[in-house]
């Protein structure tokens, strides 16, 4: 079950995109599995919601940093899911997003706990 | 993207979202809910999937467009829904339009455009007196003297204008306005027929006769369709 909403943290603007690329470098996935993916890997902490996935994928798909296939699914080849895969673009885009990322935390960390630094 | 693939598109994200929400169901219900509780569930989990739509609708790039398309929708429904208001407005604006139109035309013709001549800027009108009441008319033998001596302009040509008597197969037609022009009057405008030839100087050198005796009458392209016909190759 979801936890409740109080409990859940906002996504700062820009890193969906970048967990969504994420968790695309395990391999394709249809809307459901990245956004439950993202879930449990943050023990429920971060919902993506249905409003932000989906607009999210479609504007990567439009960069060129993903691209979209429906296919069947792996556990049910009955049922065709549109599958989401990165793009070598995609790649290049994410390994910038992280740097990027790795930055700005150095950065606030320093001005949080500036005594931890050495 | 294309917008003809426009409704592939839609449909596409339609399924796609639907595919989501069968499968948040189907999670829901191993979770022990009931069908239909699962459902339910799985929509409140989904949220506004109209709003969503819109919001992936937004990221194709279209969005100014079909808020375009949104309005001029709008604004027809509601020109439907006041007929007479509607013809009010569109009556007014085709009254007003079209009298701009005739106005501006009749300027056009009148002030605006240029003679269809060859060098239309650099013809003059001579006339005798003041600006007001200057008169263009001047005898034949002032119009040849001024002609040989004038030291200001590269020609002289004169006209007049004359009722014509017509007749076509021997049947009398109404009289037309026509004018007598001197020999040079189409080197001077440089302009040409469109079939056979214009006047020479060739046909000006019988000044006491008959000024239509010696000399071919010139057709107007107006006169001559109205009247004839326009079938250029069998004036020859």
């Amino acid at each position: 079950m979801p936890k409740e909403p109080t409990e859940r943290i906002e996504l700062l603007q820009g890193t969906l995109d970048m967990l969504i690329l994420r968790t695309l470098l395990f391999g394709p996935a249809h809307g459901h599995q990245i956004a439950k993916h993202i879930q449990r890997t943050t023990d429920d902490l971060l919902q993506i919601e249905h409003g932000s996935l989906y607009p999210a994928l479609h504007r990567l798909e439009r960069k060129g940093w993903l691209v979209a296939k429906w296919e069947p699914a792996v556990k049910d080849q009955k049922r065709e899911f549109k599958y989401y895969r990165l793009t070598p673009a995609g790649k290049k885009q994410l390994a910038a997003e992280e740097s990027r990322w790795k930055q700005m935390a150095g950065a606030i960390a320093r001005v949080m706990w500036p005594a931890e630094e050495g | 993207m294309r917008w003809w693939r426009r409704k592939e598109r839609e449909h596409d994200l339609e399924r796609e979202l639907r595919a989501d929400l069968e499968l948040e169901a189907a999670e829901q219900q191993e979770n022990g809910l009931s069908a239909d509780d699962a459902r339910y569930a799985a929509q409140r989990a989904l949220g506004n999937t109209t709003l969503v739509k819109e919001d992936v609708r937004e990221t194709w790039g279209w969005g100014s467009l079909e808020r375009f398309g949104q309005d001029v929708r709008y604004g027809f429904r509601l020109l439907r829904k006041n007929p007479v208001l509607t013809s009010v407005a569109v009556l007014s604006l085709a009254l007003g339009i079209g009298a701009n139109t005739a106005i501006f035309s009749l300027i056009d013709a009148v002030l605006l455009k240029l003679l269809p001549i060859k060098d239309p800027q650099s013809l003059m009108f001579l006339a005798t007196g003041d600006a007001s009441t200057g008169s263009t008319d001047f005898h034949f033998e002032t119009y040849q003297r001024l002609r040989a001596e004038q030291p200001f302009f590269r020609e002289l040509a004169a006209f007049a204008p004359v009722r014509l008597n017509v007749s076509v197969n021997g049947q009398a037609e109404p009289s037309v306005e026509g004018q007598l022009v001197s020999g040079n009057y189409f080197a001077v405008s440089g302009t040409d027929a469109i079939a056979g030839r214009t006047f020479t100087e060739d046909d000006d050198r019988n000044p006491g006769g008959h000024p239509l005796a010696n000399q071919l009458p010139i057709l107007g392209a107006p006169f001559r369709s109205f009247e004839f016909g326009y079938r250029t190759k069998d004036l020859h």
